[in-house]
This record gives C-alpha cells, structure tokens and sequence, in this order.
C-alpha cells in the first residue's frame, strides 16, 4: 500500500512539474523578456508614391479579454500596418494581468506599441512595465511623421511628468510632416494636471509648425477635441463591443475613423 | 487609503499569537518550511490539525526576495479541510490525504502596495490598491513519513488567485487564462 502511494504521491509530482511555480502574489518575476515597444522595425512607406499608412489604437481594455482578443484580430483583418495600445490594461498593475495581456499581444501579426495607463502603474506595475515593455517614454521617427509615446499619468509618476522629454521630442521633429502623441490621459484632465501644468503641455505641443494628432484612453468614451490651433485630440473609447480607431494617412490628408469590430466611420476630417 | 498593516508592522507577532491560541486546543501541532504557491519563495509554516483530522489551519510566513520592487514578505493564513478520506497503511501511522480543499488569505506589508499620497485622488477608493490576496487552495499530503525517527509530512499545494474568478465572470469563453493565476507550491512539516 505504501508504495502505491508513494506511486500515486510521484505521478502527481510529475504531471504538477507541467504547471507553473510561482513565488509570491505580489512579486513582479515573469519569465516574459523585455523591451517590447522596441522590438518593431516599421517599413518605409513612400507616400508620394501612393503608399498609404494605416493604424488602430485601441485603450483601456482592464480585465475585458474577449473584446480585447476580438478586436486584435479585427485589426489584423483590416490589414492595418500597426497598433498603439494606449493604456489600462489591468486593473490592478499586478503581475498575472501583464502576463495575461502580454500573451493577447503576442497573438497580433502586426506590431503593437503600448504606452502605460493609471491602473498599469499602480502596486508593482511601473516595475512590470518597464521590466516587459521597455521605456515609459520613447519615440519613433517614420516617413509620415514622428510618433511619441508618452507616460501623463501624473498621479502615479511622483517624481512628476518628464516634460523635457516631451519638449525636446517635439521641438527635435521634421516639421514638414505631422506629428503623432499617443498617452494615457486627457491633457486637460484638471484631476491629474494644474492649470499650468496643462498650459506648460499645450504649449509645447502648439510650439510645432505643422498639425498635431493626440490620441488618449483613460475615460472611456469616444470625444474629439482641439488643443490650440494646430492639434487635433482624440479620446480612444474603451474596447468593450469591439471599439477602436483607425487612422489613415495618404500624400493628401490624415483620417480617422471610429470603429465597432469592423466597422468604421470616418470622425475626422 | 491610509497606510494601515493588519498586524502592526509586525507579523512575526501574528504568527506566534496564532500559535500560541493554536497550542491551547487539543489537537496535533506542525511546523516546517514551504516554497512556492503565491505565498513565498521561502516560508515558515504553523499548522494546526483538529482531533477528527478533517480541518487544517496553517500560519504562513513567506520571503521572496525580489530587487525590481524590493523584498516582498508575506503573512498568510490557509484553512484546508479533506475532502477525500485519508487511506492509511495498517498498523503503521502513515496516511496519505488524497484532497484537501481551502481557501488562503495572504497579506504584504511592501510599500507597492500603498498609496503616498492618498488626499490626490479625487475620491478616498479611486484604486481598489490590495495588499491582501485571496484565493482557492488543493492539497495533497503524505503523512508521517519517518526519517531518522522524525515525521515528515509532504504536501503539494495548488493556488488559484482570486483574479482567475473575476476574469471568469468577465471572460466566460476564456478558461484557459486560469494558467495566469495558478501557482504550485510544496511544503515539508514535522509534528511538535
């Protein structure tokens, strides 16, 4: 009896060795390498020759992977050229919902570029970010324009927004093409930014001599609104239903659509 | 959302007032060491086993180190009852408990899990921010293997973290991410 026992006691060992041994509930140890956002090479488009870019943002997905999973492949079956995730894709910032999250994105045949939200920050979150995606900042320069990707989510940030990286990043960009911000939070979010401090932000991004596109996630709905003369600010609605923006750029013009699954209605211009 | 720690700062305090209360029923006494299953890289174990055998109650105090966000200790509390009876080996005092099922409590005092400043939220609950953890706990246990005359106890422990449920109501067609929020763990414990 005994060595039955010991037999059972020894197939269960074996077939637990399949499963995975975690820790700590509250550790960030993840066997997920790092630096995601960089690992993206973006082709060269001619646009003058006709090429036409286009792009999905899709925000704010918390613990909703259905959709999220539903609208990742929409977006591949438009045959869009990439996505930005712009944030809160946890709830909690925790370990196990970056992983979750990370295994959706490896699904994706296009690159994914994602910039944190409030909720990614919280608890051990910024160390996961970081640890997973790489730089909170960064920026990407194309043939349509440069593309920055910032962290605003000021209330979780406590040594403060790291506006010289914005200012820098916008005053470095080829103004003959349109530049493109991607973040988390509404700039004129009164919650999370002074007066001055969204007055310190407008003006950097009015500062720029051609059109500004601003994307943002954090308060659910779709919103379109201007920033000065020269940015146009789009609030990417959450992606429960399938919600999403796609942006396309030609030779002429930038649009923007905003779509259900897969289909889209043009917002802008 | 003020700082507040369920034991004041100190949870080694918990963790003998447990066995002291424990130590004034009448029933069998165990301590040991454990890894894994969300509640630390190294853990101390008390257990207190009711007379019927049937109820577990286990005071856990767990270590993992971990220099992206500090180290990370851990105060838990795990309540196991057999759910399948023990088949024991005639005339010896070995058992084996098939199943046991229960539920952990694990707490963190790491300053990750604690917001600075509260007052800058527009609302006192703006994040549900958790340094406790809950979820469901499966056991199974060899008892009273004898090495050089002590009693060893093995146990291979599963936890399922409270999120798996919460992404179930969310996400019914999605189980397979139960993998996230699953951890194993094992324990080796002695009886005093």
């Amino acid at each position: 009896m005994k060595k039955l026992i010991f037999l059972i006691f020894s197939c269960l060992l074996f077939f637990a060795s399949c499963l995975e041994f975690k820790d700590s509930a509250f550790d960030t140890k993840t066997s997920i390498q790092g630096s995601w956002n960089s690992k993206f090479t973006l082709p060269s488009y001619n646009l003058a020759g006709g090429d036409v870019v286009s792009f999905g943002i899709f925000s704010d997905s918390h613990q909703n992977y259905s959709d999220l999973d539903k609208t990742i492949t929409d977006m591949g079956k438009l045959n869009i050229d990439f996505a930005v995730y712009t944030g809160d894709f946890t709830d909690f910032g925790s370990r196990d919902e970056y992983e979750v999250f990370y295994s959706f994105l490896n699904d994706a045949t296009y690159p994914v570029y994602v910039v944190p939200g409030n909720h990614d920050l919280t608890t051990t979150g910024r160390a996961m970010f970081k640890k997973i995606f790489g730089p909170e900042n960064f920026f990407i320069d194309t043939d349509f324009g440069r593309m920055i990707f910032f962290n605003n989510n000021a209330l979780e940030i406590p040594e403060g927004l790291n506006y010289n990286f914005l200012n820098q990043t916008v005053s470095s960009a080829n103004a003959a093409l349109p530049l493109f911000v991607f973040q988390h939070q509404d700039p004129q979010n009164s919650t999370s930014f002074s007066s001055a401090d969204q007055a310190l932000y407008q003006g950097y991004l009015n500062s720029f001599a051609n059109d500004v596109f601003l994307f943002h996630g954090h308060l659910h709905s779709f919103n379109r609104t201007q920033l000065g003369a020269n940015t146009e600010v789009f609030q990417v609605s959450r992606i429960e239903e399938g919600r999403w923006m796609k942006v396309e750029i030609d030779n002429v013009e930038v649009r923007t659509y905003q779509c259900k699954r897969r289909n889209c209605v043009q917002v802008f211009p | 959302m003020q700082k507040k720690k369920l034991c004041s700062g100190v949870p080694l305090k918990c963790f003998f007032v447990f066995l002291f209360f424990a130590s004034t029923l009448k029933a069998e006494y165990q301590f040991g060491f454990g890894s894994g299953s969300y509640l630390g890289r190294a853990q101390v174990h008390g257990t207190y086993i009711s007379q019927d055998s049937k109820n577990e109650f286990t005071a856990v105090l767990g270590y993992t180190q971990d220099p992206a966000v500090s180290s990370i200790k851990q105060m838990s509390v795990i309540y196991l009852r057999s759910i399948i009876d023990p088949v024991s080996v005639e005339g010896s005092d070995f058992f084996y408990h098939p199943l046991l099922l229960g539920a952990v409590l694990t707490y963190t005092d790491n300053p990750n899990f604690y917001v600075d400043s509260p007052e800058i939220y527009p609302e006192d609950r703006y994040y549900d921010v958790t340094s406790l953890r809950w979820g469901l706990r499966a056991s199974t246990q060899i008892k009273s293997l004898k090495v050089f005359d002590q009693h060893l106890h093995l146990s291979l422990d599963g936890t399922l973290l409270e999120r798996a449920f919460i992404v179930y109501f969310n996400n019914p067609d999605e189980l397979d991410l139960f993998k996230y929020f699953f951890s194993l763990g094992f324990t080796i414990k002695t009886s005093f």
